[in-house]
């Protein structure tokens, strides 16, 4: 990898931690609970934790599209939570926290795939 | 290869070609995910014994998943049905509450009164917001005819309001008639096993059967039901005038399980019928403001509540053994696929170095990863519709495989697929094509 797409140790960090996040999300995704909500939430979750496990691997490999693709995962869970009534504040500041800590390294990120 | 014209100074012109393009971006890319599909069809199938092996962990994680889901479904319906046939508007004074859970103080109701037919005729006299009420003794006893008889019959006895306040069908004949409630004949209504089981061969309707040593004419049938999770199918039961019952039983003791049951209103809720029916109740045995109620006003929405932790706790422990099992399926997929993209890397160099983008490396192996995902979850299906089968046949329960299930499995399949194959397919995406045509 060249210089300018050098991972720092933090982004490092935080990438495995949000790597670790999305999996055990994985798994609340065909919980009991949340195939009660409707037929089609299982789907719509599992796919928002998808993205956010392909964007945690693009923000390890300093891709910007990772970073874009997490914001966009962070507003879709925020948007079905809102819609459901289940709003949890400590996971919406938590992805916040996140995507402002990967946002101060978005120009040293790699713009290709 | 396509060549677009110079674009002209026109703006109309220039809109024409955007658009061509785009139209001719769109079929590549379609053309692309067609390829890229059959790039992973040709590779599962040239190693079979591979891609059997790789999908037995997200087979089994789907199998367990969607098995137990699957029977807890079926029994929550079974459950519901059951409890519906109770009636959910209807309310049931007796002495014992239906409580569930560990610590159960039996030693507070069991010098309780039972309900009676006097309380019943005060409750009538005094309740606005009910639209019927009806008093129900229950025994069991053998029953006859000729040279048959069935053992442990479910023998109810009622008041002429029962068929108010309870949901039930007739396949024959007809419910009792005012007088024959009133005067205690000897008619009854009885359930389709009784039926089946005393009159194999012939009709029932009609007939006169044999209870507590007297004849009894059969003047209906009940509808078959089929079982109850709850014990409360009509196939079992024999339908008689409590005046005619109170004879041979003694409708007072805590034998007969006398319980007198109130039917709701239309718009009243069981809330604002048990609000009443508590002072009406107290009225009726003369409590004093300051002692307890010393009667139970139960409710279906208890059963269902009761049955409800059960369920949750069964849900969970599949949901976990069936979680943790895809996950490490993922695991195995992910393992195959750098597999599959180290005895592939010659192939990508070759494929890179004549113009294939990272996007395209980067499906055909996604491709890959979920079409095995996608294989071993359908198998997973299919087991357990086998095992459905299977239940059905040998142990004679019954369970459904609801489309929510199977969108679920699907659903996780395709998921497990792109999470455990991402990784491979990204590294093989981003392989430079001279080392990898270089690589051995």
């Amino acid at each position: 990898m060249s210089r300018a797409f050098h991972r720092p140790r933090y982004v490092s960090i935080l990438s495995v931690i949000g790597i670790i996040w999305s999996l055990l999300s994985f798994l609340y995704v065909f919980a009991p609970a949340v195939k009660k909500v409707g037929i089609w939430f299982p789907a719509v979750l599992g796919l928002i934790v998808a993205a956010r496990f392909i964007s945690m691997i693009g923000i390890w490999h300093m891709k910007k599209w990772g970073i874009i693709l997490f914001l966009l995962a962070v507003l879709s869970k925020v948007a079905s939570a809102i819609l459901l009534n289940q709003l949890s504040v400590v996971e919406v500041f938590l992805s916040v926290l996140l995507l402002i800590s990967f946002l101060f390294y978005f120009n040293r990120m790699d713009n290709n795939l | 290869m396509f060549r677009l014209p110079p674009a002209p100074a026109s703006c109309r012109l220039m809109n024409i070609n955007c658009l061509i393009l785009r139209q001719t971006r769109c079929m590549l890319f379609i053309s692309l995910f067609k390829e890229s599909i059959y790039f992973a069809l040709t590779a599962l199938r040239v190693n079979r014994l591979r891609t059997v092996l790789s999908l037995l962990g997200v087979t089994i994680g789907i199998f367990a998943i969607i098995f137990v889901f699957t029977a807890l479904d079926s029994l929550e319906k079974k459950l519901r049905d059951s409890v519906a046939s109770l009636g959910d508007n209807v309310v049931f004074v007796q002495k014992w509450p239906w409580t569930f859970g560990s610590e159960y103080p039996w030693w507070k109701y069991i010098n309780r009164p039972q309900a009676s037919e006097e309380e019943l005729e005060f409750v009538k006299h005094r309740l606005k917001s009910a639209e019927a009420a009806a008093f129900e003794v229950s025994a069991k006893h053998t029953v006859q005819y000729e040279n048959t008889s069935v053992e442990n019959v479910n023998l109810i006895g009622v008041t002429q309001e029962y068929e108010k306040v309870s949901s039930f069908e007739l396949e024959e004949g007809r419910y009792f008639a005012e007088s024959e409630s009133v005067g205690g004949r000897n008619v009854a209504i009885i359930g389709s096993q009784v039926a089946e089981a005393l009159f194999p061969n012939g009709v029932a309707l009609g007939q006169q059967i044999k209870v507590f040593g007297q004849k009894v004419n059969v003047i209906g049938i009940f509808k078959k039901q089929g079982e109850s999770i709850i014990g409360n199918s009509t196939d079992t039961e024999v339908l008689l005038p409590v005046n005619f019952m109170r004879d041979y039983v003694d409708v007072k003791k805590e034998n007969a399980n006398p319980l007198i049951l109130v039917k709701a209103a239309a718009g009243i809720s069981n809330a604002q019928l048990k609000d009443e029916l508590t002072g009406i109740m107290r009225s009726a045995r003369k409590l004093k403001p300051t002692v307890e109620d010393n009667f139970a006003l139960n409710e279906t929405s208890l059963i269902s509540k009761g049955f409800d932790g059960i369920f949750d706790v069964v849900g969970i422990a599949g949901w976990f053994i069936g979680g943790l099992s895809i996950l490490v399926g993922g695991f195995g997929i992910a393992n195959i696929m750098f597999v599959s993209v180290r005895e592939r890397t010659n192939q990508i160099g070759i494929q890179k170095s004549l113009g294939a983008k990272n996007y395209f490396i980067l499906m055909q192996f996604l491709a890959e990863s979920v079409l095995l995902c996608l294989l071993g979850g359908l198998i997973g299906l299919l087991l357990v519709f086998i095992g459905i089968q299977v239940a059905a046949g040998i142990w004679d329960i019954q369970l459904t495989l609801t489309s929510a299930n199977v969108i679920l499995s699907v659903t996780i399949s395709i998921l497990i697929g792109i999470i455990s194959g991402f990784i491979p397919a990204f590294s093989a995406a981003q392989l430079d094509p001279v080392e990898a045509i270089r690589m051995n």
